[in-house]
């Protein structure tokens, strides 16, 4: 499928001829930077080769590409699969996988199209395949996935658990802040007294970041009295953050009940002051 | 706690793990079915398995498989399968997060069905807690299809209670699902169709979403219809479409082990 389409670009008006097919021999390297770029470390090399190459139910006619003059700015990759439906039935499903979109084409309705391509593709018409599933972040399920594709929430009844063992990303997130703070950078406030918070999480260590008026320092125990003690379950804290107002969020955390803090009174507005260290420390990949 | 070995997965373990996990997890669904194949490339090949990170518990004197558990480098418990026992999957839990504490990893992360009470107690006694960070979502490409695998488990209760024409327009249709699709259903058979089926007995005007979510039993029919979501011809056959859709939706909820998830 190909046409030519147009946007303003700097003022001036830019023809584009995108091309909308399926994958074909030569397009791996392209398609694998592109989601190198998107998704990091996840799906690099070994990863993307194996999770589809190397699968079992990798069909290369469910793997839509988007081409714009000749250069592959987008893709969606569907897996055929067989799936349990109900306790008794057994049939073929469509895993819907990555798609990605190169960030310099976005808001252009590529993606959508990209959604939409795969659907009318021959394997899945004459296989009659009944439904298509996928694992995503609700939020953007509800702001493109649904408007364009037509998806609902499952009938989902699978318990997620998590258990941090260590702070090392937390650690090296430290790191990379005090660097900052000492090469000057950064022109933000520490604290002009030291302030110590302790964070008791559940299916978590013990977790003290230790707000000095020349940096920051962790400890995963606790030496001595802490200012401020937030207590609560992982999955609070995981939501405050990735909330986009992470302090409203907070806010109605400490409100409902569901998570718990303990301060020293003149240090509230301490805390307040440098809540944007822990914003940035746990903002970036926390395990 | 009976007597167990525990030892490291080795060449020919494949067929007793995927009869165990098909066992363990028949009464449940939402996953993809084990085969030897399917197994080896999801777990065995995987990027960031080694064969010293799956667990297999063994019975001493059957010598029997009772569990096993396959974690990954990235953190990830990629299968957790036992019997339901509390004994074994604690065993075979703590085994796992202690290889991933020695290799340096820094979170656990595993996936049991909501509906296992055992493997939910497991993991609480283990230190871990629920975050439910991902969502399955689900789209129909063929409604027809759907009704048809989902009546066909139960043809015979559908053709001994029901003796009816439906015809189901969709309304605003996208181009992949069709605009109209229709049950025939009497003593000896049901045929579902694309569609419209000549003098239906009850015509139902509805959109894809509704339809999904009742078909996959996360919508209530009855409030489909009282929230005017889907309108029924002659009204007063709505009780039996009603009764109809209930009898055909989903009411498994679906478990996803994180194997499946990518």
């Amino acid at each position: 499928m190909a046409f030519g389409r147009f946007w303003i670009r700097g003022g001036a008006r830019v023809e584009e001829k995108v091309v909308y097919r399926t994958f074909k021999e030569g397009d791996e390297n392209a398609v694998k930077s592109l989601v190198k770029s998107i998704f990091g470390g996840f799906l690099e090399g070994e990863y993307w080769k194996w999770k589809y190459l190397d699968n079992p139910f990798f069909n290369r006619q469910l793997l839509a590409v988007t081409e714009i003059n000749g250069e592959v700015v987008g893709c969606n990759h569907w897996l055929l699969r067989n799936f349990k439906v109900s306790s008794s039935v057994v049939d073929d499903a469509v895993l819907a996988a990555d798609v990605a979109v190169n960030p310099n084409y976005r808001g252009k309705g590529l993606g959508s199209a990209l959604l939409r391509f795969l659907r009318s593709s021959r394997v899945v018409k004459d296989k009659r395949v009944a439904f298509i599933y996928m694992f995503a972040d609700p939020s953007l399920v509800k702001k493109f996935h649904a408007p364009a594709a037509e998806y609902i929430l499952a009938p989902d009844g699978t318990a997620q658990y998590t258990k941090v063992l260590n702070w090392k990303k937390v650690k090296q997130n430290v790191e990379l802040l005090n660097k900052e703070i000492r090469s000057g950078k950064l022109h933000k406030k520490l604290s002009d007294d030291d302030l110590k918070v302790l964070f008791r999480m559940s299916a978590a260590p013990l977790l003290c970041i230790h707000v000095k008026k020349d940096g920051v320092a962790v400890e995963e125990s606790l030496a001595g009295d802490a200012d401020i003690v937030l207590s609560g379950d992982l999955s609070v804290f995981d939501r405050i953050k990735l909330s986009k107002r992470g302090k409203w969020s907070l806010f109605k955390a400490v409100l409902t009940g569901k998570l718990k803090i303990k301060v020293k009174l003149t240090r509230v507005f301490d805390f307040f002051h440098v809540l944007w260290i822990f914003e940035d420390v746990f903002g970036k990949k926390m395990t | 706690m009976g007597k167990y070995i525990v030892r490291n997965f080795v060449d020919g373990d494949e067929k007793r793990i995927v009869e165990l996990f098909n066992r363990v997890f028949g009464n449940f669904s939402g996953y993809v079915p084990r085969t030897v194949e399917y197994w080896r490339w999801c777990c065995l090949e995987r990027p960031d398995v080694r064969r010293d990170g799956i667990f297999l518990l063994f019975d001493e004197e059957s010598g029997n498989l009772e569990g096993y558990v396959v974690a990954g480098l990235s953190g990830n418990i990629w299968e957790f399968c036992c019997i339901p026992s509390l004994d074994v999957a604690l065993f075979l839990l703590d085994r796992a997060v202690r290889y991933l504490e020695d290799m340096g990893v820094s979170a656990v992360n595993v996936n049991v069905p909501e509906g296992c009470d055992v493997l939910n107690e497991a993991c609480r006694k283990a230190g871990f807690a629920r975050v439910d960070v991902h969502k399955m979502f689900v789209g129909v490409l063929s409604f027809s299809k759907l009704f048809s695998i989902l009546i066909e488990d139960r043809k015979n209760f559908f053709c001994n209670r029901f003796e009816e024409k439906f015809c189901v327009m969709i309304r605003d249709a996208p181009f992949w699902v069709e605009k109209a699709l229709s049950i025939d259903i009497n003593r000896d058979r049901v045929n579902v169709f694309e569609g419209s089926i000549d003098s239906p007995t009850v015509l139902v005007k509805t959109d894809v979403k509704t339809l999904s979510s009742v078909l996959f039993g996360v919508m209530n029919p009855v409030h489909a219809v009282l929230r005017f979501k889907m309108r029924v011809k002659p009204f007063w056959k709505t009780p039996r479409f009603v009764e109809f859709l209930d009898s055909v939706r989903l009411r498994d909820a679906w478990f996803w082990p994180l194997g499946d998830f990518g």
